[in-house]
Order: structure tokens, then C-alpha cells, then sequence
């Protein structure tokens, strides 16, 4: 719709925000995930943001969602029940402190988008209370 | 993001607005241009209600979704709301001043 263009954008950068924020949930809901040694650790996702243009209509939208890569920590744990025969067992590749300041930037920039979209709903307000006489 | 420019308003722009501007389409009352005239504002008026219309119901649409759970995204029922808002606005202002434009014109002394 060309005349709310402006509303759209801002959704769809807002959806982003939402998923992203999802994502960190899930990240750090997973903070304390054990696996075994020999087996692949819980990978933190990342989202992938691109923009669009689909005619009149531009904004953002998710392009991916990868999973982070690098080795995870190996840790003496003989007690866990997951513990390999030498005692080790496998840390989630998990960020905490990567993933709480992550969290900050998709909650501001979701607001962000919640602001633009109050202040051009007020614009149009503001267009319509116009008198014309 | 790149964004278009717009476009600056020339006066000519507005030459294609039914020919109201033009005084001899006024003065012969047969002319098909004041017949033109007269009936362009109420199909657009006409199409835009059937916008607001479909608007509205995406509005409502989306508040079943909200209430059932099926809706994901909140914001997205607040912008759709917004507009059917500003849509059924946007139209009431129409409906004013045409409302008003036809009053002038029958107040006019014969």
C-alpha cells in the first residue's frame, strides 16, 4: 500500500527486532546445555538482516538464520551423567555477555521502530486536522 | 536503503484535474467536460471507501488472530489498526469537504 509506506517499513523493521529478540531467548535459555564430548555443542543462532524493495514497499526482513561457529569448551565434569571415560563432557558455544548486549540493541531498535511508527501516525494525524476554510 | 527523491510539484501537474480550470467548460452547460467534472470525485470517492472497507476488515482479521494465538507479531495489529483509523479519518474529512463544496454550490443565487 503506497500511501502508509512509511507504517510498513517501520513493521517490518520491528519484525526483524522480534525475531532477533527470539533468537536471543533461545541463546540464553541454553546457557547451561550439556552435551556429550564427542558430540556437536548447542550453537548459538544469529539472524541475518537484509533489506527489500518490492516496488513501492522497502524495509527489512530476515535473510537467515546461521549458527555460530568455533570450537566449545571441553570441561571436567566426572560427576554429569554425559561424562566421556576421561570426565569431560561439552559447554553450549554460548555468549552471555555477547548475547545480553545483543539483547539490548534488538530491544532499543525495536522500540526505535515503534517510535517512527508513533510519530508518522501523528504526522498523518496532524495532516488531517488541516482546516480548509 | 535508497530512497527516490521526490518529485517537485510543477503547476502544470495539476492541469489534468477534470478541466474545471477551463471557463468555457463551465459556461456550456452540455459540454462533456463538466459532465467529467462532476463525476470523477464520486467513483474515487467510491474506490477509496473500498479501500478503507478492506482496511478495516484486515484490522479484524488480525484481532482474531490476536485472540486465537495464531498472531506472532503484536505490533503487526496496532499498524493495521492505525491505518483502518487513519483510512476511516482520512475519509470522513473527504466526505466534510465534499459535503460542504456541494452546499456552496446549492446556496448559489439563480
Amino acid at each position: 500500500m503506497g500511501m502508509f509506506a512509511a507504517l510498513d517499513s517501520s513493521s517490518s523493521g520491528a519484525k526483524v527486532s522480534r525475531i532477533w529478540l527470539d533468537a536471543i531467548s533461545d541463546n540464553v535459555a541454553n546457557v547451561n546445555t550439556i552435551r556429550p564430548a564427542g558430540e556437536d555443542p548447542f550453537r548459538s543462532r544469529l539472524v541475518i538482516a537484509q533489506s527489500y524493495s518490492r516496488g513501492d514497499d522497502r524495509g527489512a526482513q530476515v535473510a537467515g538464520i546461521v549458527l555460530s561457529g568455533g570450537e566449545a569448551d571441553l570441561v571436567y565434569d566426572p560427576d554429569h551423567p554425559y561424562a566421556d571415560p576421561k570426565g569431560y563432557v561439552r559447554r553450549p558455544r554460548v555468549d552471555l555477555s555477547e548475547e545480553m548486549t545483543n539483547m539490548l540493541i534488538a530491544q532499543r531498535s525495536y522500540q526505535a521502530n515503534l517510535s517512527v511508527l508513533d510519530r508518522v501516525r501523528d504526522a498523518y494525524k496532524a495532516a488531517l486536522s488541516i482546516r480548509v476554510n | 536503503m535508497a530512497i527516490s527523491p521526490v518529485n517537485p510539484i510543477g503547476l502544470g501537474d495539476f492541469g489534468g484535474f477534470g478541466g474545471v480550470g477551463g471557463v468555457g467548460s463551465i459556461s456550456g452547460l452540455s459540454g462533456g467536460a463538466s459532465v467529467k467534472a462532476a463525476q470523477t470525485p464520486t467513483v474515487d470517492f467510491a474506490e477509496a471507501l473500498g479501500k478503507v472497507q478492506g482496511s478495516i476488515d484486515q484490522a479484524d482479521e488480525l484481532s482474531r488472530q490476536l485472540a486465537t494465538g495464531e498472531l506472532t507479531d503484536i505490533h503487526q495489529y496496532t499498524v493495521a489498526a492505525s491505518k483502518a483509523q487513519l483510512g476511516v479519518q482520512l475519509t470522513v474529512a473527504m466526505r466534510n469537504q465534499m459535503l460542504s463544496a456541494f452546499q456552496e454550490i446549492m446556496r448559489m443565487q439563480i
